[in-house]
């Protein structure tokens, strides 16, 4: 267990905006929740499983919504609504708590996400309790029932949902993940489209063999080196490759770029024209929240369980969806998916088929040389 | 304290759907799950609130949604899904009691309808309590906050929610029900325009003192055996109601057209058009709903309005029409009703008025209006 310094919570977070392939939530707002939680005096702990005692009660919240804009209408029903001041996910994790009539304690990130890790260190910080090296997907991942927990067999039930108007839900009991997403999500109609969730409790006994272990510190690690590479002026993209064992797929300038709201996801498309030793080639991602599949000149390059990431080529820094613009230098690079997407239920539910590929998933490194 | 036998039970679901100014669900779902507890040998007990100890707690199951009927292709969604067998507003009183660390003594019925009241006998009968003699509304209403708990001041939350698939939830820390009332509609819609509901989690002390309208079920009761009594005489059934209801007969005749509806935001809104025959006949009338009938107009003039009662009888039998089924060519009688002190207070008519439901007139009495009719 080791104590977390706010340049250790930066590069987390930063190496999370990577691993969260264009999803994940917003890398800026999450920096700002860790500054203002440092500026407060609090502090985060990362601990690894083995850290924690067989029964500690573990915890994932996290922020639900859909990011569509509000009508006039809407905002005006609000309005006369009280606020609360606590942050909804750390509200639905002591509701949790309170109905399970036990202490949490310890905090597990929902996924790498630049937003969404960052909710788990300042809801880890404000309850006092550390947040685990580890996280149920190793990336960012578009739906709910997208997590190695649900492959464990871990129950997301109960979970708490909450709002910033004081109104808290536990759901005791679902017919499936998809149902506690389907509840959660009216929920959040009803609240702005933000709502504050804490889910999958589970004694940390129970969590052994299905998290992804270190997911957090690897994060740190990828965040520092690009960290470093800028201020020695090295190739930062390269530095991000090397430190999270990733490959180099494409370099180029986005020459196309669109996207739209489809149910709530945002889903769309960049098209990359290839400089340098791409020069002549182009690439062309796609993503719902996240990057699910690529193509180089036409030919399937990678696809989901494995890491999609788009950074801007100058500065190593992740573009996150939908913000990619025409003109952008860019690099593409990719990770191999953690062992736990890649089994045969990993696959069934996360794999090329799930953005309608018809091929079986071929690993990233076939073929490659790491960089 | 009294022991309920069907027929007591049928006289009462009767009395509470003929006064649920044509909502408060589906009476046939309602006496099939008051049905399936008699069959499992279960007993139905009736109590007055003033029977009840101060420290005791009571809530309201019941259901929340839409009557509309379902369309397949929405059904579809959830065809995948487990079905329970328990009354839902059963396990919605289960999770309640979970969120609350403590058990319910009673049950009160949340508002006059076939399936709604219904639901607070069979839920005494499953979990072996009493039912109070009482309902929160006196009649059936659309939204959460119209009741007499709200009147009242008591609070809605927490409350429980269970959907047909087993799924349940405890809600609280809502400002107020009109709150609560968005977040069970949302829950609703998301379970396919239905969720079971126990609220109103409330002291004996309470319901004692107000919180609830005393006596209803029996009132209730009342007009279900008057009815039930002048049919088997040979009697007209609408007569026996009036009188059993202390009721006025407002307008007679023939549904115009089948009625157009439309199922919005977790609620029936619709229209029902009656063309005047007998003592109205060159008259029209025109009766419009949210789930139940809320504002009527004889000839283009505005006649009834909430709190007071709007009901549709089916002329000969007496059965209460259900919205949206009435069908063109019905023989109908449209009965009102006063409604209960409780919505006549100030606080009362704070809410339950056509103002809320964006109609520009303010209620009259409808005693005041039938004086010397």
């Amino acid at each position: 267990m080791r104590e977390l310094a706010l340049q250790e919570l930066e590069d987390i977070l930063v190496g999370c905006a990577i691993f969260g392939t264009g999803g994940g939530g917003s890398l800026e707002r999450g920096l700002q929740t860790v500054r203002q939680d440092a500026a407060a005096g609090k502090t985060v702990r990362l601990a690894t499983l083995s850290d924690l005692a067989d029964a500690t009660l573990v915890v994932s919240p996290y922020y639900a919504g859909s990011v569509s804009p509000l009508s006039p209408e809407q905002i005006k029903a609000y309005e006369h609504l009280p606020r609360i001041p606590d942050e909804p996910p750390l509200v639905a994790a002591r509701a949790l708590a309170a109905y399970l009539q036990a202490p949490i304690g310890a905090v597990l990130a929902t996924e790498l996400g630049g937003g969404n890790t960052a909710t788990a260190l300042s809801t880890a910080a404000h309850l006092g309790v550390p947040v685990l090296d580890a996280d149920p997907a190793g990336r960012a991942v578009p739906e709910l029932i997208h997590s190695t927990l649900y492959l464990g067999g871990i129950s997301i039930t109960p979970l708490a949902v909450a709002n910033q108007f004081g109104d808290v839900a536990v759901i005791q009991k679902v017919a499936n993940d998809g149902r506690a997403e389907a509840l959660v999500r009216a929920m959040a109609v009803v609240s702005q489209n933000h709502v504050g969730v804490a889910d999958h409790p589970a004694p940390a006994r129970d969590l052994r063999g299905k998290v992804v272990e270190g997911a957090i510190s690897q994060a740190e690690r990828v965040g520092a080196a690009l960290r470093r590479a800028r201020a020695e002026g090295t190739d930062p993209v390269a530095a991000v490759c090397r430190a999270g064992g990733g490959y180099r797929l494409f370099t180029g300038v986005v020459s196309e770029a669109w996207w739209k709201d489809e149910a709530g996801f945002t889903v769309g498309e960049i098209g990359v024209r290839g400089t340098g030793a791409d020069t002549g080639s182009n690439y062309r991602l796609r993503f719902k929240n996240e990057h699910m599949v690529s193509w180089r000149d036409g030919a399937i390059d990678v696809t989901v369980p494995d890491l999609i990431c788009l950074l801007d080529a100058r500065t190593g820094e992740p573009v996150l969806n939908p913000a990619a613009r025409e003109g952008q230098e860019v690099a593409i690079i990719g990770f191999p998916a953690p062992a736990a997407w890649r089994t045969q239920k990993g696959l069934a539910i996360f794999g090329p088929g799930y953005v309608g590929v018809n091929r079986p998933y071929t690993p990233i490194e076939e073929g490659r040389e790491s960089a | 304290m009294r022991e309920l036998d069907l027929r007591a039970i049928e006289d009462i679901l009767d009395g509470a759907t003929t006064l649920g100014t044509g909502g408060g669900g589906d009476p046939a779902r309602g006496l099939a799950m008051v049905q399936a507890q008699l069959e499992a040998g279960r007993r139905f007990i009736m109590v007055d609130p003033d029977e009840l100890d101060d420290d005791v707690l009571a809530c309201s199951p019941y259901f929340t949604g839409s009557t509309a009927p379902v369309p397949p292709e929405r059904e579809a969604r959830f065809a995948a899904l487990p079905r329970v067998t328990e009354p839902e507003p059963y396990l919605a009183m289960r999770a309640l009691e979970k969120g609350l660390g403590e058990q319910i003594a009673a049950t009160v019925s949340i508002e006059y309808g076939g399936m709604n009241t219904a639901a607070a006998l069979a839920v005494a009968a499953r979990a072996g309590i009493p039912v109070l003699d009482a309902d929160a509304a006196g009649r059936a209403v659309p939204d959460l906050q119209f009741s007499t708990y709200y009147v009242y001041g008591q609070r809605i939350d927490p409350i429980g929610l269970a959907t047909r698939f087993g799924e349940t939830m405890v809600l609280e820390g809502v400002p107020d029900d009109f709150r609560a009332e968005d977040i069970v509609r949302a829950v609703a819609v998301a379970s396919g325009g239905m969720v079971a509901t126990a609220d109103h989690p409330t002291r004996g002390r309470d319901l004692k003192n107000g919180a609830v309208i005393k006596g209803a079920l029996s009132y209730a009761e009342k007009v279900g055996r008057a009815k039930r009594e002048a049919i088997a005489a040979g009697q007209d059934p609408i007569a026996a109601t009036l009188a059993a209801g202390g009721g006025y007969l407002v307008f007679e005749g023939l549904v115009a057209q089948d009625p157009s509806w439309e199922d919005r935001g977790g609620f029936l809104f619709g229209e029902m058009n009656i063309t005047g025959t007998g003592e109205f006949l060159g008259s029209n009338y025109l009766i419009w709903y949210k789930n139940e009938n809320i504002i009527s107009w004889r000839d283009g003039v505005v006649d009834i309005t909430v709190p007071d009662l709007i009901c549709v009888l089916e002329k000969g039998t007496g059965r209460p029409i259900n919205n949206p089924r009435a069908r063109k060519g019905m023989e109908v009688d449209v009965l009102a009703f006063p409604a209960p002190r409780e919505w006549r207070t100030p606080r009362g008519l704070e809410i339950l008025v056509p103002r809320f439901f964006g109609f520009d007139c303010d209620w009259q009495p409808v005693e005041k209006k039938f004086q010397g009719r």
